[in-house]
């Protein structure tokens, strides 16, 4: 029965209608189910692609080369088409799926071990330090990490090796950054005073307090990294920069497939939505995982 | 017992010249009573707090001169070491604000387990328990699970006293416990630290800006203002009559003292800024009875009966 009090007032709480309100309401979501599944996907892809491939991600065909997908005139042999060697695309998009998947997760192990060392350093003693090492992490950041790409391959040569760490090397002044204020943020806390009027010296703060409350920021973080590691890995092998061949890196397939736009549109386009939905819902996650573990956005 | 003795604090700043904030207070505190640092904010009380447990350090400020002593300890003296170890077994320290003391990831029993003595789990939660509720936490058994946020404020001002006193101290700082809290809460506290005092013989240092607040748990009082303890003594003669012009302007500060219709009387100016000193009598700038002598040094402490006072006009209005 509608209250008395509410008679005159125009119901609040709209009736949720399709996808407008869904998005709406994506801060509540429990779960991400969208980001989580296209992530889950590509770890497993990763992990076990090669032994669910149709075929040979490096075996050459020519007969068969440029092969539309299914649906577009292609067959259940290879579903998502061919390249211009005959090579099945989806088997190179479960191999590359590897690549970056290794590429990727050492780059943002290392890149966020590195800036969060720094970060605790910089943030928790101040001082000179914590000018020399923001002046560092500046330098970092306003060098172009296409330069510093080109500089070590052209010593070094292409390799995932030389990939990992030119992706370290660039991606940590952005954890450097973001966790350097977390971590001045969380010191002025009282509970970090406190810790030091019951004798706790500056490891204790660190490990007892201030690194477990900058974690949610710190996953947040990685979340985000993840994606942008994926796109500036698979820029570098655009560029023939990254990975090198035969191993297939989903930046190469999209730079070697661009030729062939006008008459075999798979060769890119497929590579490409795969960058994008993973990049995609590594954000996604990232976006969630900042809105629900996040105690400023949560109490 | 706390001996302090011409305690000088700074604080730095960059390249610029070290701030002075506390310029050499004379306190003593003998064992199993309380006495009361007042004064305004900014005045160094709290820097004063802080100082004695040693938490003002490079590269934020220093401790420049002075000794303090903690029962026959030096504390000046100690190593870093040494000096944790007088804070996690000598000092408890309760904070101003209970709502952001304590951290809101760990449960009650692992913030207070930090600081009990080494015992078995089962005998440490049994001494938690007690504590707790003699702190007047209800149903501290099942509260001892709870996180920070489940508490009120008044109840998360207990777990800290409780933090304070697990290790059995021989000092207790607080540093405005009841400033945060709201006023029927206040009286609570209050009484409990009294309690406390008396049944575990404390010594204690109330850092207030409050002089009814601190007539109401201490026996002595040190007013500070500038940096400098103007006057200092038994707490009912200071309220009762107070030598020092700004004692007497904090008193009539306060609502409860002042006539019922009347105007507020309110200090007029600012306290001084750290960075800017007056040579002589802090209070000068501000004070009804200055006259040029008071800017020619800081005044040198006379003794009125009981009472320490810096002041050449001490008494006269």
């Amino acid at each position: 029965m509608a209250s008395p009090l509410r008679a005159d007032r125009p119901s609040v709480a709209r009736p949720a209608s399709g996808l407008r309100s869904r998005l709406a309401n994506r801060r509540r979501w429990k779960y991400p189910y969208f980001s989580g599944g296209v992530l889950a996907l590509f770890v497993l892809s990763g992990l076990i692609g090669p032994l669910v491939a149709p075929a040979e991600p490096t075996g050459i065909d020519l007969a068969n080369a440029l092969k539309p997908p299914i649906g577009f005139g292609g067959s259940w042999s290879r579903p998502l088409g061919t390249d211009e060697l005959g090579r099945d695309i989806l088997s190179r998009l479960l191999d590359g799926a590897r690549v970056a998947l290794i590429v990727t997760i050492a780059a943002v192990v290392l890149a966020g071990a590195v800036g969060l060392a720094v970060a605790l350093i910089s943030g928790y003693r101040g001082g000179r330090l914590d000018a020399f090492l923001m002046r560092t992490t500046d330098a970092s950041m306003a060098f172009p990490v296409i330069l510093l790409a080109i500089v070590i391959v052209g010593i070094f040569g292409a390799s995932t090796l030389n990939v990992v760490i030119i992706l370290t090397v660039a991606g940590w002044p952005s954890y450097a950054r973001v966790l350097r204020s977390e971590v001045l943020r969380t010191k002025t806390m009282d509970y970090v005073t406190m810790s030091r009027t019951m004798g706790g010296n500056g490891r204790w703060a660190v490990r007892r307090h201030i690194l477990p409350n900058i974690l949610p920021t710190i996953l947040v973080l990685v979340s985000l990294q993840v994606g942008l590691a994926i796109i500036a890995e698979g820029s570098l092998s655009f560029l023939g920069l990254g990975v090198p061949p035969p191993a297939p890196s989903w930046g190469r397939m999209l730079s070697d497939g661009r030729k062939y736009l006008d008459e075999a549109w798979w060769l890119p386009i497929m590579p490409g939505i795969a960058l994008s939905l993973t990049v995609l819902a590594s954000n996604l996650l990232g976006d969630w995982l900042r809105v629900n573990n996040d105690p400023t956005t949560k109490r | 017992m706390l001996d302090v003795q011409g305690l000088q604090t700074i604080y730095l700043a960059g390249g610029r010249d070290p701030i002075p904030a506390v310029r050499g207070i004379d306190l003593h505190i003998k064992s199993g009573s309380a006495t009361a640092l007042v004064g305004e904010s900014g005045c160094g009380k709290s820097t004063a707090a802080l100082s004695i447990m040693r938490l003002i350090r490079r590269p934020l400020g220093d401790i420049v001169g002075g000794s303090i002593r903690l029962d026959d300890t030096e504390l000046l003296s100690l190593s870093q070491s040494a000096m944790r170890n007088v804070l996690l077994n000598e000092i408890g320290y309760v904070p101003q604000d209970p709502t952001v003391a304590l951290d809101p990831l760990y449960s009650v029993r692992s913030q207070i387990a930090d600081v009990c003595p080494p015992a078995s789990k089962l005998e440490r939660d049994e001494r938690m328990v007690a504590l707790l509720e003699r702190l007047g936490v209800i149903d501290a058994r099942k509260r001892l699970k709870s996180y920070p946020h489940e508490f009120s404020g008044g109840m998360r001002q207990r777990v800290a006293i409780a933090i304070a006193l697990a290790k059995d101290p021989a000092l207790l700082i607080a540093d405005e416990p009841t400033t945060a809290l709201d006023v029927t809460t206040q009286l609570g506290i209050l009484r409990l630290l009294d309690e406390m005092r008396r049944e575990r013989d404390l010594t204690m240092l109330f850092v207030t800006h409050d002089l009814a607040v601190a007539r109401l748990v201490c026996q002595e009082v040190a007013v500070m203002y500038g940096g400098i303890v103007v006057e200092t003594g038994p707490i009912g003669t200071i309220m009762d009559r107070p030598l020092h012009p700004y004692s007497r302007a904090l008193l009539d500060a306060d609502s409860g003292n002042a006539e019922p219709q009347s105007r507020l009387r309110a200090i007029p100016g600012q306290p001084p800024s750290l960075t800017a000193m007056p040579a002589g009598c802090p209070f000068a700038p501000r004070c009804p009875l200055a006259e040029p002598a008071c800017s020619d040094a800081v005044p040198a402490v006379e003794v009125h009966g009981a009472v320490k006072v810096r002041c050449i006009k001490a008494g006269q209005s």
